[in-house]
Formats: structure tokens, C-alpha cells, sequence
């Protein structure tokens, strides 16, 4: 099955999935450690699980930000120019950062074709219109394409609170988080807190 | 601020727990025990209750029969000889009940938002032991040994900000009393504290003498799961040691001292030199540690009277230690802030951090490079020498906590922690030859620098933001951290158990419950019973 394909499988079952309230901070680490399991640079990495409240509020962002980070990853091609970018294929993991430093760089609108997760693209911008005083639009001039300029006011929808978040997305964070675990050995166990250690005082 | 300064500090009045406890006082707190239900061997839970900037917050704890071979201070442990949850409010019975079934199992457990902060203790066996035995005879416990080893039970871990589904920080970020850091963590360990004292009066039916009291504390143990912390929160690191700076500088600018003044300085010093006197610990490399600071604390302290009758004192006395250890520099830092709390104790509110500072894609890289220049400490190491890269972080599959590898003789560094912040400096040196343009446009060629590219740019702003050090070096001893983040807690009785954990006494000396009212004058506590 793709990631794209357990996106949809996973949607499919919605809404009414089995979940379990789990903290920000928590669901934060997982989406940090998860990236860096799938090898996403950490600069990256940090920018997605910087979205986790965000995120955490709809299900299927969720999904899509795993599916994002479970890719290969590789730097952003970039065309065009400072003040009109042009991103082909955009794999929004290593994508997003992009986007933002354009729009907070003076570009004048943003051009995404082939996107992975388009919808991804709302939570972003969101977040930079909060950290840059800034405010946003997206237009569709077709399906497979996204044109983001700076406009005076935001255009986008607010995005609700952190929900509880169903176990199987957990499951799968924490099996890509797992990525980065080392067994341990005798070696590691021996220097640990407590270590050798035997009085109780 | 290299490793080996972080690694000889000390508590001062403006350590978390402190400033905890004069907010405390200054609310008038009352702590109240809503329920006690304990068997007479000591197993059962309770509650406790205090109002805090107009919230009230309940120490939960429960205790449990635990067999010897199950107590140990590692953080692979599964039971401990009791648990505690900060909870949000006052639970009833249900809540109770809930926290009953989990709390003990730690991070096994499942928790809400009304939880605040997790923790668990295991008894001093032998002094909780020798305690009940004195009490039950009508008599009080030997005061050498209650000065020995100083507390009841040892914590081995205080989790908050969101582990295991408690609260997340935001639920308590912006509340009167707990806003500061690690002030939800505090006030459960000094509650906690108290509940120890409570628990071995019950079991040994009668009432410790008060000052035997008041000199135990809280244990704790300590390992590697605390070093991360000061590296992936570099704004919070600067703003603790900015506002201990800023303290210091403050106190060096006084044109003079009353003799008032003078004669408070002296006294504290003659009472951190007895403080010394009583801090004996197994180590013999510590222990060296701490005879060369007897010795070098004695001839400072001698030279007070005098050094603090002159223009400038408190900025004259610390030139002169620059003569003496770190560990006599730093202590004479933390004794100089004591007197001066209308001075300093305002600062503390500047302790916090928020969100993370957002990396400026706009900078220039000749900017950028300017700023990575003046990191001079970090493009001097040498990372094709071996001894530069000999260690690595990473996080272990037991219980997911950090630990630290020898990379050239342990697998696992493949997957490392990205703790080497001097190493990640020196590669984007490397990369930035020849560039130009803006960070934004760096950074799309060289993702793998955003990081470390952010953590330069913060640096332009928060200046104590990064360890200049090279934590995978085979120098870099992660003791150094634990103590530097326990003495911002407000730890004493530093007694490291080799170079990655510690064993540390927290509210020695503190007030107890019931005298909150004599809240501020216990730096460096001296067991006099």
C-alpha cells in the first residue's frame, strides 16, 4: 500500500474513529522523532512538528503530514524567480519551509503544481501568518496547481482546537519515531541513572 | 559558558524552588490534607490541597508495598514504593480512583489535562526504617544520620509539560504562581517533601522534632534524560542564565554596602562554609573537589570584611576569586545575589520562554556569517580527530530515554541525537564559503543547515543560548549539565554517582507547610539540631 493509499483507506474510515486525548507536547515530539526517522532533515522536521496543535485538530491532517514525512526526501527544486517561485512536484515535508521563506522574502505569489498534500498548504500558512504578522490566500487555477500571494487580509479558515487522536495515527508515528531508537546494551545500561548502584541509603 | 562552569553551580535565591516558595508565602498558602487514608504500615493514598494565585492545585500520593528487588533508582524501573499526580483542582473520589490505577504504573499509565505533573519516590530505606523504629519508642531518630543522608524518600523522575497525556505547559503557562518554569514540577516536590514527613510520623505514631524536620528533604536522582533539555530549548537556557547575569551585574554595580550589608554577607558566608562542612559525598573525585573548595572558601571568607569595605565591593570581590576554583567562583555568585533580593527577585519573571524564535529567511548570509564567526568556540574543534566525535547522544529503545555511546566502540550512531551543535556550526561553515544571498535561498540548497542556521541567528538575541562546548567530544562530561539545570532548580548536595547521573537533595531546609511564614532564608541550609 502507498502512503497515499493509507491516507485514503485511513479517511475512508472516518469520522468515527478510535482515539485517545494526548498532549500537544507529546503528539509534537512523535511528529519531530518521526520525521527524523524517515531521515527528514531536522531544520524541517521541527517546522512540521511546529504545526502538531494544528494538526492535531483534524484527523486527516494528520495522515497527510505522516504520509509527508514516511518519503524519500530531497531538496526543494525551485524555479522562477525571488518574487514568483515556482515549485514542481511539491513534497510539502521538505516544501513547506520553502514556501514560507519565499512569502516572508518578498515573493509576490507562489506556484506549487503536483502536490502530495495540498491540503497541508492550510496549516502552514496559517502558522507563518501567526509568526509573521502576515496574511495569505490560496487560488486553485486548476487541480493539480496552488498559487499562494500575500493578500491584506487572510482568506483562511480557522483551524479548531486539538482533538483526541486516533490510535492508529498514533501507532504509525510511533512506529516511524521508532526509526531513531537504539537498542540498548549492557554498555548503555551500566551508565545509566541508578547504575551500579546497590545501598538504598 | 563552558560545561565545566555549568558543572560547579550552585542554588541561589533566584533557583526556581525558592522563588516558589516566597510566591507562596506572599499568597498566604495554606496546605490542606482533604484525605488521608493509610494502613499502619503506610500504604494508601492521599491528598493534599494549596491555593496558588487563586487556583487550587492537590498533590495526590499513593503508596505501595514494594519488594526489595524492585527498588531502584533507574528510570527502566516498573515500581516504585509510591506515585504522585499534581492534579488541577481538588479530585473526588472517581478522580482518585482514576489516578489509583495509573498513577503508580508511570508511564505506563494514562493521564488527562486536570494532571499536571507525574512523579514517584522510593523510600531511603534506611533512614525511613530507622525513623519509624525511633518514633515507635518514643523517641526521635540520631540526628547524625538524619544530617547524613538528609531526606526520606528519593524521586527518580518528575515528568510534566504533556508526557504521557498530562497537561500540556500552555494550561498553566500564563497562571499566576506557576508561570515561571518548572513551577508546577517544584510545588510538587515540595509537597511531596511534606508528604514524607507525614507518612513516617503516621506509621511511626508520634511527631518528629521540628528542626530534624525541616532539615529533610526531598532526594532525587538524576541522569542523562535531564542533559538534552538545555540543548533543544536554547531560548529557556538563555533566559536563566540572563537573568543570573543580569542579577550579578546588578549586585557588582552597588557603589557600596552598609554595614548592614557587610555583616549579612559575612554571616551567609560563614554559613555556606558550614554548609560545606556537612557535604561529604562517595566520590573520591568530587569529594577533591569539595576539600579544595573548603579551603579556598575559608581563605575567601576571610578576606570579606575587608574586600566589602571599599567602593565597588561585591564587583571586587568576584574579580579577586577569579584566583580561585570554578566551584568557589560560582558559589561566591550565588552568595553575592542573597542579600539583594529587592534587587533581583523581580528578574525571575524573565525566566520564561515563549515560542521558539522563528528562523529569519531575510538575513543576509554575510550577516549570517558574521554571527557564526563570532561562535569562535565552536570552529576550534577538529571532528577528523576521533576524540572529537568519541561520543554520541541517542535516544534507547528501553523506555525511549536519551544516553550517551562511545561512537568508535558501540553501534547505534547511525541514528544519533543531534546534539552536536558545534559539529552542526562547523558543517555550515563549510557550506557557506562562496554563497550569497539570503538565508532563504541557502537553505533550499542546504536544508540539513536550517536548524543550526536558526540556532545562529538566535544567538544574536539570546546569548547564553548554546553550551560552548563540543557535547560529543570525549571531554564533554554530561554531569556538568545535570548540574547546572538541578542548580536552577535549586539543588544542593550534589553527589554524582560517575559522570552521567547524580543522586541531589531538593528543600533541605525549606520551610515546612506550617511555617511558610519563614520562607526565605535557607540558602545553603546548615544542620544544627
Amino acid at each position: 500500500m502507498t502512503s497515499q493509499q493509507w491516507v485514503e483507506a485511513f479517511i475512508a474510515q472516518g469520522p468515527d474513529y478510535r482515539a485517545e486525548r494526548r498532549s500537544v507536547s507529546e503528539i509534537s515530539a512523535l511528529v519531530l522523532k518521526a520525521g527524523r526517522g524517515c531521515d527528514l532533515p531536522l531544520g524541517p522536521a521541527e517546522e512540521m512538528a511546529a504545526l502538531t496543535p494544528l494538526l492535531m485538530s483534524d484527523p486527516q491532517l494528520l495522515a497527510m503530514c505522516i504520509s509527508s514525512l514516511s518519503i524519500r526526501h530531497a531538496p526543494v527544486l525551485v524555479e522562477g524567480s525571488d518574487t514568483h517561485v515556482v515549485i514542481e512536484r511539491m513534497r510539502v515535508a521538505m516544501a513547506g519551509p520553502v514556501i514560507v521563506d519565499a512569502l516572508v522574502c518578498g515573493a509576490d505569489r507562489v506556484i506549487v503544481h503536483d502536490a502530495d498534500w495540498p491540503l497541508l498548504l492550510w496549516p502552514i500558512l496559517l502558522r507563518a501568518e501567526r509568526v509573521w504578522d502576515m496574511a495569505f490566500q490560496i487560488d486553485r487555477p486548476d487541480a493539480k496547481t496552488q498559487m499562494i500571494t500575500p493578500a491584506k487580509t487572510s482568506s483562511l479558515h480557522a483551524i479548531g482546537p486539538p482533538q483526541a487522536v486516533p490510535t492508529e495515527l498514533i501507532e504509525a508515528l510511533g512506529e516511524m519515531a521508532a526509526k531513531t531508537f537504539v537498542p540498548s546494551t549492557a554498555a548503555s545500561r551500566e551508565a545509566g541513572a541508578g547504575a551500579g548502584l546497590t545501598d538504598n541509603d | 559558558m563552558r560545561l565545566a562552569r555549568m558543572g560547579a553551580m550552585f542554588p541561589s535565591r533566584l533557583s526556581f524552588l525558592r522563588s516558589l516558595l516566597r510566591q507562596l508565602a506572599a499568597d498566604g498558602t495554606q496546605v490542606t490534607r482533604p484525605v488521608w487514608n493509610f494502613s499502619g504500615e503506610g500504604f494508601g493514598h492521599a491528598v493534599y490541597s494549596v491555593t496558588l494565585g487563586g487556583h487550587v492545585y492537590s498533590l495526590v500520593a499513593f503508596c505501595n508495598p514494594l519488594p526489595e528487588d524492585k527498588r531502584t533508582d533507574r528510570v527502566i524501573a516498573e515500581a516504585w514504593d509510591s506515585a504522585y499526580v499534581l492534579y488541577d483542582g481538588v479530585p473526588n473520589a472517581a478522580e482518585i480512583a482514576r489516578l489509583e490505577a495509573n498513577a503508580p504504573r508511570q508511564e505506563a499509565g494514562r493521564f488527562t489535562a486536570r494532571d499536571l505533573v507525574l512523579s514517584r519516590a522510593n523510600k531511603s530505606v534506611r533512614l525511613f526504617a530507622h525513623v519509624v523504629e525511633r518514633l515507635n519508642e518514643g523517641r526521635q531518630p540520631d540526628a547524625t544520620m538524619i544530617g547524613e543522608i538528609g531526606y526520606l524518600m528519593r524521586t527518580t523522575a518528575v515528568y510534566g509539560n504533556g508526557k504521557f497525556g498530562i497537561a500540556d505547559r500552555d494550561v498553566i503557562a500564563s497562571r499566576p504562581g506557576l508561570d515561571g518554569p518548572f513551577m508546577a514540577e517544584m510545588l510538587t516536590v515540595w509537597l511531596i517533601r511534606g508528604f514524607t514527613h507525614d507518612l513516617v510520623e503516621h506509621v511511626g505514631g508520634a511527631k518528629l522534632d521540628p528542626s530534624l524536620k525541616r532539615h529533610l528533604g526531598i532526594g532525587n536522582s538524576t541522569g542523562l534524560g535531564m542533559a538534552p533539555f538545555l540543548v533543544s530549548h536554547p531560548e529557556l537556557l538563555n533566559n536563566w542564565m540572563m537573568v543570573k547575569e543580569t542579577a550579578l551585574a546588578r549586585v557588582r554595580a552597588l557603589p557600596r554596602l552598609d554595614e548592614d550589608q557587610i555583616a549579612r554577607l559575612v554571616s551567609l558566608a560563614k554559613r555556606a562554609g558550614r554548609h560545606l562542612a556537612q557535604w561529604n559525598v562517595p566520590d573520591v573525585e568530587h569529594q577533591t573537589r569539595i576539600d579544595r573548595l573548603r579551603v579556598e572558601w575559608s581563605d575567601l571568607s576571610a578576606q570579606l570584611p575587608e574586600l566589602l569595605d571599599q567602593a565597588k565591593p561585591i564587583d571586587q570581590m568576584i574579580r579577586v576569586c577569579e584566583v580561585f576554583s570554578l566551584d568557589c567562583q560560582e558559589l561566591a555568585v550565588s552568595l553575592v545575589l542573597e542579600p539583594f533580593g529587592e534587587l533581583i527577585d523581580g528578574l525571575a519573571c524573565c525566566m520564561v520562554a515563549g515560542d521558539p524564535v522563528a528562523l529569519d529567511p531575510r538575513m543576509e548570509l554575510n550577516d549570517l556569517r558574521k554571527l557564526l564567526a563570532a561562535q569562535d568556540w565552536s570552529g576550534g574543534f577538529n571532528f577528523d580527530d576521533h576524540d572529537e566525535t568519541a561520543q554520541f547522544w541517542y535516544v534507547s529503545e528501553d523506555k525511549q530515554e536519551p544516553r550517551l555511546g562511545l561512537r568508535h566502540s558501540e553501534p547505534g550512531s547511525d541514528l544519533e541525537s543531534p546534539l552536536d551543535i558545534a559539529r552542526q556550526m562547523k558543517a555550515m561553515r563549510r557550506d557557506l564559503k562562496g554563497a550569497r544571498g539570503t538565508v532563504g535561498t541557502f537553505l533550499r540548497a542546504f536544508p540539513q543547515h536550517r536548524s543550526v542556521a536558526r540556532r545562529v541567528q538566535v544567538l544574536a538575541s539570546h546569548p547564553y543560548a548554546e553550551i560552548r562546548d563540543n557535547l560529543i567530544g570525549a571531554d564533554c562530561k554530561p554531569i556538568d549539565m545535570l548540574r547546572c539545570k538541578l542548580s536552577f532548580f535549586g539543588a544542593a548536595k550534589f553527589d554524582p554517582k560517575s559522570d552521567r547521573w547524580t543522586r541531589i537533595t531538593l528543600a533541605q531546609g525549606a520551610p515546612l507547610f506550617d511555617d511558610l511564614s519563614d520562607a526565605d532564608d535557607w540558602w545553603l541550609p546548615v544542620f544544627e539540631p
